[in-house]
């Protein structure tokens, strides 16, 4: 039965899509316009509207044969940034050259993306938020799941952008805006070149084959200035560690060579001068080190609890500042995985490009995730650990942090009301208003 | 795109001429169009704007709740769907005089609120309902069914002014005209074609006109030999208005006839329904076989039938000469006495005239088949009652006492043994409902020598006080024989007199209450049966529209000076944002390009070096330098630079001419 819902949501969505495609507003007016005069008019003796029927019925037939006729021969070339922001609109610019041999005039250009329809696994799976308070037929059905599904792959839909007018030979730039609405990869399949019937009921669609993809960061949030507070601790390899090229470690005195001291350390001059070896001794290094943990354990799967979550993360990695610090970003993707910012590390650019990858992990991985801070706790200063859910692995996971000195942040991201038990010194961030949440962080 | 003045007011004007209400049409036309010529706003929000569409739509769901009541279903909702722009307009009026000329998406949509509630993020876009307005009233005007070809040319032109006046202006207009001079062409043609084809599928599928099965007067499928328990509903489907026990009273009230038996279906095989022609006074209509001219009436007997869908199969006592008072569109009839009415409304009340003048067709063959299958059975029945040779009136009292012996049942436990039902029925099972007895009596009396026909229609035996007249209920419908006796056709009724008190039974504990509702439903009804009667509605729901709108109103007009002149466009606050060179730039905009976001004003100038002559170039050139100086530069402006730049720029965008390309 699901296969069966699956299928006609496949096809509605494609009619849709088409339908979408073609029609102007004047068109749709009309099409409403003819199907409301087909049903008043079934009865011929009973309405006289089966004229207006007619009538419209053969505007829109003519509209669409001369929107057939729309054949332009453009090339368009796409130029886009690399990264994007979720909710910032991103503008880039698109070249179009007329290679036809008429004048190209009223065309409008509008993006075309990869086929954004959920195969049946994923509609099978997913959740769209809020399901649960829908009711039974919406659930069963789940129409509005599929929409969201669709609508979360694609920016929110941009007017279409006008071409000035184009002679034979002729090429133009036009700058395009998308806004798009969710982190992760953008894919275009292409452009579509559209211009409308002598009417302007229906549009004559040319599709010009320009892939291209962008990434699109997580959103951020602002982050209050955060004094993290934790002292230094021994970083074993030195500065070695936060230092990508070479070596930049403090000299500190000489001493004589003992057995496995590597021969790099040998300062030669001092060897033949008393001949026997001496090494060079540096300093121990010591950095605050802070560990951003974000929880990517669903227990229910409610998507706009973890994107928050993603973007509270990604606030805190772009926010804090990494001059004088490290920060590692710890999270479950498939195995923990552990990426590190700060003095020579990682950019916070690239981090977030990371985290603009991060997807929702069973929750069972948590333990993982647990196990492998409380294993680098030793040369951990501060941690910011980032829920989107609460049970009482996460708790005792906070507990055995707290318990080993370290300065715990909890953030726990979700409707909560009232906040759940045992979660005293966890800040609870809604949704729907993170950024007031965060501002209450000291 | 904003709709051109005047459009609305004509589509209105159209609307109240094919509605036949010309005047409130004119009021609706002088109410849409005033806004654009006072400058009288008011300030609504879309909380307002939610509040008038709430109020649309209960009154839209009370229209057709009402007409529905009075004029039945199918004709209640066109007429409903006719006064649809009446209903709408307080929308539209409202969004002329609010301040911005446009209705928030979500007043129009409950569902959009809600989402909004859960989620302010969710977009509402502002909307203007003049264009679907526009396609209401069209659509509207069909539905009054004003017959000519006003209707096609009016929506022609309508149409055709409001796509000319939206079409894209990248196409010639030459090429327009032709097109959309072929789009109503072929319109018209193919209007033609669709009643045409009505026509054709009306000649050649009785059914589509006759309406469904049960009032058919071609085909009466029995339930013999089917299995199980025989149901029908209490609702009332006839009124005899007769007093009680009055002896003239009609015990039978005739709908169809049928001539041939096939399987378990009755069938009328006659020529095509013939129309009949009213008296002058269009309510009167004698029916076919009355004596000419003279009335030759001898009772009169008044009656209210339930229709169906607006057509329906009339219920006659037998010998109705002349139907009076019967404000039908259309009447037809058949040889076999079916008499078919197009009638606007839930019910049809009429005075039926009976006389002693036999206006069924004289029999025929067909009226002495005897189905194969039957004929053993039959024949030894007949040979058993020594039928043959007897003269019709000793046939007649032998069959009816040979049914007497009989029980009535409407419930079947097993399957026939035998060879069919009837034999079945006739031999071994001696029991059932009305159908067997006047099929088997009608096969019984053709075996015998004497033609008959099966009759279907209602028994007319339950008396209400509180009406003051017969009721007849869906279960009431019967099954008799019309048979042919010393040439006039006789009414036979074998069916045990039992029947009835055993259908009684079935009656449900509510039958009181909902008898009830149904005579006040019916009263209702009978209080208006035309749009002249019932007018007082629309007067009224305007005056009620036109208060409510008022009090809703009145507290927000805006004075003079907060009335908005053009639409408002969004707030720009920088130092020189009232430079007049933007407007030169917007005029150039289509020649030279738009200035995209983030081009410098000197970029765009240069383009346009290129596109425009050299005098131009350089007046555009030394307006940009102002320009810039007014915006950046900290001492401004002098008075007469600052006055330059407005006079060049006003002189510019005023004559375009003067930026021709290459002049």
């Amino acid at each position: 039965m699901k296969r069966l819902v699956h299928a006609v949501l496949r096809g509605i969505s494609t009619v849709d899509y088409l339908a979408r495609a073609r029609l102007t507003l004047a068109g749709w007016l009309v099409l409403g316009a003819t199907v409301a005069a087909a049903i008043t008019g079934v009865d011929t003796n009973q309405t006289v509207t089966y004229q207006a029927f007619a009538f419209l019925i053969s505007v829109l037939l003519i509209a669409l044969a001369m929107s057939l006729l729309f054949r332009p021969r453009v090339v368009a070339e796409r130029r886009l940034p690399r990264l994007a922001t979720a909710g910032q609109p991103v503008t880039y610019r698109v070249a179009v050259t007329n290679r036809g041999r008429r004048a190209l005039r009223g065309a409008t250009l509008v993006e075309r993306f990869a086929d954004p329809r959920p195969d049946y696994d994923e509609f099978a799976r997913a959740h769209e938020p809020g399901e649960e308070t829908r009711n039974w037929f919406d659930r069963r059905v789940g129409y509005f799941r599929w929409r969201y599904l669709i609508e979360r792959r694609l920016p929110r839909p941009a007017a279409e952008c006008p071409v000035p007018a184009l002679a034979p030979g002729q090429s133009v730039e036009v700058e395009m805006t998308l806004l798009p609405r969710r982190r992760g990869r953008l894919e275009f399949a292409g452009l579509r070149l559209a211009r409308t019937d002598p009417f302007g009921l229906l549009r004559g669609i040319a599709r010009l084959p320009v892939p291209g993809k962008l990434i699109v960061l997580p959103k951020r949030y602002r982050v209050p200035a955060l004094a993290l507070p934790g002292k230094r601790r021994y970083q074993p390899g030195g500065v070695s560690l936060a230092s990508s090229i070479g070596e930049s470690e403090e000299f500190v005195s000489l001493r004589d060579y003992r057995p496995g001291d590597p021969l790099q350390r040998l300062h030669w001059k001092s060897f033949a001068r008393t001949g026997r070896p001496i090494v060079k001794e540096y300093q121990d290094e010591f950095f605050e080190r802070h560990a951003l943990i974000l929880d990517t354990g669903m227990e229910a799967s409610d998507d706009r609890a973890f994107e928050a979550a993603v973007a509270v993360a990604a606030s805190f990695v772009y926010t804090l500042d990494t001059q004088e610090c490290l920060l590692d970003l710890m999270f479950v993707g498939g195995e923990v995985r552990s990426f590190t910012a700060g003095r020579g590390q990682m950019q916070p650019g690239q981090m977030l490009e990371v985290l603009a990858g991060v997807a929702p992990s069973p929750s069972g991985e948590f333990d993982a995730l647990a196990r492998a801070v409380l294993g680098r706790r030793a040369e951990l200063t501060s941690a910011i650990v980032v829920l989107v859910g609460w049970n009482e692995r996460r708790r005792e996971f906070l507990d055995a942090l707290r318990g080993t000195g370290l300065e715990v942040r909890g953030l726990l991201v979700g409707v909560f009301a009232p906040p759940p038990p045992g979660a005293s010194g966890v800040v609870v961030l809604r949704p729907d208003e993170v950024e007031a949440g965060l501002a209450r962080l000291q | 795109m904003n709709m051109p003045p005047f459009l609305l007011a004509a589509a209105l004007l159209f609307w109240g001429w094919q509605a036949g209400a010309l005047a409130v049409a004119a009021v609706f036309a002088l109410a849409v169009e005033a806004p654009r010529h006072t400058r009288v706003r008011f300030d609504l929000g879309p909380g307002d704007y939610s509040r008038i569409a709430d109020f649309c739509t209960v009154l839209f769901v009370a229209l057709i709740v009402f007409l529905a009541a009075t004029r039945g279903v199918t004709r209640g909702v066109l007429t409903a769907f006719e006064w649809l722009p009446a209903v709408l307009l307080p929308v539209v009026v409202a969004q002329r005089l609010g301040r911005a000329d446009r209705v928030n998406l979500s007043a129009l949509f409950l569902y959009l609120r809600r989402l909004r509630q859960r989620d302010a993020s969710v977009e509402d876009p502002l909307v203007d309902t003049s264009w679907v307005f526009l396609g209401v009233t069209l659509i509207a005007a069909g539905t009054a069914n004003s017959r000519g070809v006003g209707y096609f040319a009016g929506v022609v032109l309508i149409a055709g002014w409001a796509l000319y006046a939206m079409r894209p202006r990248h196409h010639a207009r030459p090429a327009w005209l032709a097109l959309f001079a072929a789009a109503a062409l072929s319109g018209y043609y193919g209007q033609m074609g669709l009643a045409q084809l009505q026509t054709m599928l009306e000649t050649l599928v009785p059914d589509w006109t006759l309406g469904t099965a049960p009032d058919d007067p071609y085909r009466s499928s029995t339930r013999i030999g089917q299995l199980g328990e025989i149901k029908a509903s209490d609702a009332i489907v006839a009124r005899v208005h007769a007093p009680e026990a009055d002896p003239a009273r009609p015990r039978l009230l005739h709908r169809a006839s049928y001539n041939r038996y096939s399987g378990t279906s009755w069938l009328a095989r006659t020529g095509p329904m013939r129309q009949l022609t009213p008296e002058p006074d269009g309510a009167t209509w004698p029916l076919a076989g009355a004596p000419a001219g003279g009335n030759g009436a001898s009772s009169r007997v008044k009656l209210s039938v339930r229709l169906n869908q607006g057509k329906s199969l009339l219920a006659l006592p037998q010998g109705t000469l002349k139907l009076a008072g019967l404000p039908a569109t259309r009447l037809k009839r058949n040889a076999l006495g079916a008499v078919q009415a197009e009638i606007e409304g839930d019910w049809a009340s009429y005075a039926a005239e009976t006389g002693s003048a036999d206006s069924d067709a004289p029999p025929d063959a067909d009226d002495m088949l005897v189905p194969d299958a039957e004929r053993p059975a039959l024949r030894r029945v007949v040979d058993e009652l020594r039928l043959r040779g007897l003269p019709p009136q000793q046939v007649v009292q032998r069959v009816e006492r040979f049914f007497s012996g009989f029980g009535y049942s409407t419930y079947r436990g097993a399957a026939a043994q035998g060879p069919s039902p009837i034999a079945d029925f006739l031999t071994r099972s001696r029991s059932g409902h009305c159908e067997y007895f006047a099929a088997a009596t009608a096969l019984l009396l053709r075996e015998a020598g004497i033609p008959a026909r099966y009759a279907t229609g209602y028994s007319v035996q339950e008396y209400s006080r509180l009406e003051q007249a017969y009721l007849v209920r869906d279960r009431h419908s019967h099954a008799w024989v019309r048979a042919r006796v010393d040439g006039r056709w006789i009414d036979l009724d074998t069916t045990p007199a039992t029947w009835f008190a055993e259908e009684e039974k079935r009656a449900p504990a509510w039958q009181g209450l909902a008898d009830l509702l149904g005579w006040a439903r019916f009263r209702l009804s009978q209080r208006s049966q035309t749009p002249a009667q019932d007018s007082w509605w629309l007067w009224a729901g305007a005056a009620l529209a036109v208060w409510l709108g008022w009090r809703l109103a009145g507290k927000r007009r805006l004075s003079r000076d907060e009335a908005p002149g053009p639409p408002a466009t969004a707030p720009v606050d920088f130092p020189g944002c009232d430079s007049e060179f933007y407007r030169v730039m917007e005029a150039l905009s289509a020649r030279v390009g738009v200035r995209a976001t983030g081009e410098p004003v000197d970029a765009w100038v240069a383009r346009a070096g290129r596109v425009l002559d050299a005098r131009t170039a350089q007046r555009l050139d030394r307006l940009a330098k102002l320009h810039q100086r007014y915006r950046f530069d900290p001492a401004g402006l002098t008075a007469a630079d600052r006055a330059q730049l407005e006079g060049e720029s006003s002189a510019m965008v005023a004559s375009p001419d003067a930026a021709r390309t290459g002049a």
